[in-house]
């Protein structure tokens, strides 16, 4: 339903200014307006220096670094509450963490993914002396989980599929159910892996959990950012996919300067900005994937910042070449 | 005349500014709906929820409707102002008769306590009850139980209940016929007063009438009673009260429990001295004088601002989304807003809920002041 | 004392329960707070009781408590601030001070700017903070004090306006203010922070903080609002007469005769408003705004603390802060309160 026709002094009261762009509003602007997750260990914390750090984090710094060559960045504290509408009415510019790519948010919610920067499955921690040592042992069980993703659905699909009830306890936010679970209100949490993994690694008495091995979902975590806007979503993508390729063709945070100048592969020149136009075509500089390579590197230099300090191993989240699922789409 | 006029034009023009505020708002709300693809509609009530909720008072699964879930929430809500409403008023109460008594000890512990809970937010307690005392509650192997019947760990309070939904349909019903016959018997007896002017046992037959008949029906129709077991995970069966259910019954009411002990305290004191004189000169012991002579006048002066607090406390049960009770903020503005993606409808939808509530306690509690008033002065 | 607390069996039973249960509460309480606890220290190491009061906890996160994540080098800033405020707020308090009204007005208008160009920066070469980056204590204040400051001259004009002897003016104003105090102001703030921006004509950005903040000065003028109506029915009808009689206009009545006198019978009641307001600060957490709780809350939650003394003691040390408060400012409107019944008792 919309309104038939405006009063004139209405028309009058909307601003002129028409939405441009989303990269002309962030330039505009002067920073870029990236969502995260407060406190989520290896994806987004705050360091010993004070210093925002983690996954989600870099991903806002590799934007940042594509589009300004610096990390101009106000990082916008979201909970799930709130992630995806600030994402729709244009509070943030992207939203890096805790969205997995599905169908439904994809096709109904205004949003749109660009690309899969952690493959991620659904798993349960669970009490080691709880005798839980499958999803099938779980039949009555109460488990924590947090609002706002697809967890809820996920299980609720899984065990009723296989005919079984449990007692969901849907916390605000996953340190809430964490917290929960550890004083024993819920047999079982269940979270992505990774997220969870980083969660309890400094858990005084972590080694009387574990995480199951078994996933009862695929969960790829894309970028999230609003639908009106292709053009915004190439940069996104692309931006991404320069870390990945980076790590593919072999360049590094460390050695980037080196390849520049040196480097004889067609395909790094053509990324780097050292040939062609690529970054004028995004509506960058030449130089961005440079930018983002010197600044915040690789995807490896990204994970073994962020998740080697966790104890989690690359798994699905190697390249193809190492029998992962990473796979970055060619600079031509 | 012209003054009136002018008056009149000011008020159209008032009128009309705030028409077009809305218009507006509602026109750059449109757009901004349609240039960012969401839906604005109820339809959404109708689907699959997909999601499970941990407590419901009627049957609920993951099968059943996003509407259905939004009942179950709605019956959360209310089950737990109700509850946290009569413990805050009878621990009101108590605080403030204590504050009134001679007893210079019992009225100053009151009044410590008065200024301790009541300067302290209600959120804050709530996470106290919830994440500090619900730890140090047993774990379930090791469950405090009285009499196989009554069982505490920190899995919640399990009490015997109905074993089906046949059961508990008797029992609900039961429930509103005693409360009913109480009624009946409170204002035959309340006009045998007046006429006979002989008194009756009013409380003692009330209660016994309350906690009779539902077991007498319970007997009667041969209902199965089912105790809490112990099972794989934990104990099961009977009625539960869930650990956040009880942090935030406990908080909420040790909170509001100052308000309404302040009320009473006030408004006894409001009574002229007379009053509780003049029944003493007539021979009534001080706690019939207290009972039938200065309660019902405080109550007149309580009413209005009790009302502003029950208000208060219906309004923060909200505060249950921060621990993860299933009430209507939590369930609507958390799990459906996400699922779902239409935050206008959504919100709108929460915020007629709680308004139209609020309303009803509101009008509830009027009606009860009128009644109250004195009649023919 | 005998006769007080052992005059009749009653009294003595009363006073027996009441002394048991000081017993049952305090001393638990002392033992756990006091003499249990872990006192020195700043490192997680230092409590070894996993289950005893922890104060090296707050010792280490004080200043994340007070300032949230600030940054360190700038908090300087926050100070400055404060006591800029507090004394030129200090008149305020003063009894004697006549011209209580204006200088309320001049610093609404001159905080505001020196509270955004020290708090936000990014003018005069001071560095930008984000408001993201605020928390702690010093949120809670901001939010209290901004609140309070918009709401007040909000809730004024909703008062006259429901007080009018317009008809639809009247209807406008109450039914504004009764849709809004009967719902829950955390569904506001929910409202205020996802459905805010679908409301504004694309381009046009509001903070994450203003916007909860604006959502908390609609709230607030409602509550206000009825504080003011009881003090405005409170005047004798005398006054408008003698106002009218003078000649006076509406505005010069309403601003010159009436308000003077309301607000100053309206103090308690706005007193105990702002400590239900400073109370309310604490759902900001559940939307992801870091006050004094949420600061408190987050580090109880962080892995390497973890553990049931730690998160009593953090909540224990939150609970007080607001408890002196809160408990400071009823006292204070207590005084408010005799003060103003001596006034009318001599006026008599």
């Amino acid at each position: 339903m919309r309104l038939p026709g405006m009063p004139a002094l209405l028309l009058l009261c909307i601003p002129l200014a028409a939405p441009a762009g989303t990269l002309e509003a962030v330039r505009e602007r002067g920073f870029l307006r990236c969502g995260i997750v407060e406190s989520s260990p290896g994806f987004s914390v705050i360091n010993d220096q004070g210093e925002r750090a983690g996954f989600d984090i870099d991903h806002c710094k590799t934007l940042a670094a594509a589009i300004f060559g610096e990390f101009k960045i106000e990082y916008v504290p979201v909970t799930p509450h709130t992630a995806f509408t600030l994402l729709q009415s244009g509070g943030v510019d992207v939203f890096p963490d805790g969205a997995t790519w599905s169908f439904t948010r994809d096709i109904s919610v205004g949003l749109d993914y660009a690309g899969v920067y952690l493959f991620a499955g659904q798993t349960f921690l669970v009490r080691k002396d709880s005798g839980i040592r499958r999803v099938a042992d779980m039949d009555g069980a109460t488990i924590c989980i947090a609002q706002g993703t697809t967890l809820e659905q996920n299980m609720a699909d899984y065990f009723g599929a296989r005919g079984m009830h449990y007692q969901a306890l849907t916390f605000a936010d996953i340190d809430k159910g964490l917290q929960a679970y550890h004083a024993d209100r819920c047999d079982a949490f269940t979270n992505e892996g990774a997220s969870t993994a980083g969660r309890i690694a400094n858990w005084p008495d972590r080694d009387d959990h574990m995480i199951m091995e078994e996933v009862i979902s695929k969960e790829p975590f894309g970028p999230m950012v609003r639908q009106d806007d292709p053009r915004w979503r190439d940069l996104v993508l692309w931006s991404f996919n320069a870390v990945i390729a980076a790590e593919e063709l072999g360049v590094n945070q460390a050695n980037v300067e080196e390849q520049r100048r040196t480097s004889q592969v067609a395909e790094v020149q053509r990324m780097l900005g050292v040939n062609g136009a690529f970054g004028e075509k995004l509506g960058l500089s030449k130089d961005w994937a440079y930018n983002i390579i010197r600044l915040v590197g690789n995807y490896e230099d990204q994970w073994r910042r962020s998740f080697t300090p966790l104890g989690l191993k690359r798994g699905l989240n190697a390249t193809w070449q190492n029998g992962g699922l990473h796979s970055a789409l060619p600079f031509r | 005349m012209n003054m009136s006029r002018r008056l009149l034009i000011y008020q159209l023009l008032l009128v009309a500014a705030v028409a077009a505020l809305a218009c507006l708002l509602f026109s750059v709300t449109q757009e901004n709906l349609a240039r960012l693809g969401v839906d604005s509609n109820f339809d959404f009530l109708f689907r699959r929820a997909g999601f499970e909720i941990g407590q419901s008072l009627i049957p609920f699964s993951a099968d059943d409707s996003i509407l259905r879930a939004f009942v179950v929430a709605l019956l959360n809500t209310l089950v737990l102002a109700m509850a946290a409403i009569v413990c805050a008023s009878m621990l009101g109460l108590a605080l403030g008769l204590a504050r009134l008594s001679g007893n210079w000890l019992l009225s100053r512990m009151a009044l410590t306590y008065v200024e301790i809970f009541r300067n302290v937010p209600a959120l804050l307690q709530i996470f106290f009850w919830y994440f500090v005392v619900l730890r140090t509650l047993p774990r379930s192997a090791h469950s405090t139980v009285l009499w196989d019947a009554l069982v505490l760990n920190n899995r919640g309070l399990f009490l015997p209940g109905p074993a089906d939904n046949a059961g508990a349909f008797v029992m609900a019903a039961a429930m509103l016929l005693a409360i009913g016959i109480a009624w009946a018997v409170g204002h035959w007896a309340s006009l045998r007063r007046y006429q006979t002017g002989r008194s009756f046992p009013v409380l003692s037959v009330t209660l016994s009438i309350l906690g009779g008949v539902p077991l007498l029906a319970a007997w009667g129709t041969g209902m199965q009673w089912e105790f809490p077991q112990a099972g794989r995970f934990g104990y099961g069966g009977g009625i539960v009260l869930l650990p956040e259910f009880l942090a935030l019954v406990c908080g909420l009411s040790m909170y509001n429990a100052t308000y309404i002990s302040e009320i009473v305290r006030s408004s006894f004191s409001a009574l002229p001295r007379g009053q509780l004189e003049a029944a003493e000169s007539l021979g009534l012991s001080r706690q019939v004088a207290v009972r039938l002579v200065l309660l019902p006048q405080a109550m007149r002066i309580m009413i209005p601002p009790l009302t502003t607090v029950y208000l208060n406390l219906f309004k923060s049960t909200s505060l249950a989304a921060a621990i993860a009770y299933p009430e209507v903020t939590s369930v609507f503005v958390g799990t459906v807003n996400n699922l779902v993606g239409q935050p206008v409808t959504i919100m709108a939808l929460t915020l007629v809920i709680y308004a139209f509530v609020s309303l009803c306690i509101a009008l509830c509690l009027n009606w009860y002041q009128r009644r109250l008033a004195l009649r023919g002065t | 004392m005998r006769a007080n607390l052992f005059s009749t069996p009653l009294d003595t039973t009363l006073t027996l329960f009441a002394l048991g249960l000081a017993y049952v509460v305090l001393a638990p309480a002392i033992q756990w707070l006091i003499v249990d606890a872990h006192w020195r220290g700043t490192m997680p190491a230092d409590c070894p009781d996993k289950g005893a009061a922890c104060w090296p906890f707050i010792r280490a996160r004080w200043d994340q408590f007070i300032f949230g994540l600030y940054p360190q080098a700038e908090r300087w800033r926050i100070l400055l601030g404060a006591g800029i405020g507090i004394i030129a707020a200090l008149p305020l308090f003063m009894p004697r001070f006549r011209y209580k009204g204006w200088l309320m007005c001049l610093l609404f208008i001159l905080y505001a700017g020196i509270g955004k160009i020290l708090f936000v920066g990014g003018v005069f070469g001071l560095a930008y903070v984000d408001t993201g980056n605020w928390g702690g204590f010093f949120l809670t204040i901001v939010t209290a004090v901004f609140v309070l400051a918009t709401a007040l001259p909000l809730a004024v004009m909703l008062t006259l306006g429901r007080e009018s002897s317009l008809p639809l003016l009247r209807l406008c104003c109450s039914a504004w203010l009764e849709f809004w105090r009967s719902v829950p102001a955390l569904v506001v703030l929910f409202v205020a922070i996802i459905m805010f921006p679908l409301f504004m004509p694309p381009g046009l950005e509001v903070d994450k903080l203003l916007r909860a903040l604006l959502a908390l000065t609609i709230l607030m003028s409602c509550y206000l609002s009825e504080a003011l109506r009881g003090a405005l029915q409170a005047i004798p009808p005398g006054q408008y007469e003698a106002a009218d009689s003078l000649g006076m206009n509406y505005w010069q009545k309403t601003f010159l005769v009436i308000l003077p006198q309301a607000i100053p019978t309206a103090l308690p009641q706005i007193t105990s408003n702002f400590i239900g307001l400073f109370k309310e600060t604490t759902v900001l957490l559940i939307i992801g705004l870091y006050d004094l709780l949420g600061m408190v809350q987050s580090a109880a939650s962080d892995p390497v603390w973890l553990s049931p003394g730690v998160s009593a003691t953090g909540y224990l040390f939150a609970a007080l802060f607001y408890w002196v408060f809160c408990f400071g400012l009823s006292r204070y409107s207590a005084v408010l309160e005799r003060r103003a019944s001596r006034f009318r008792g001599k006026a008599i």
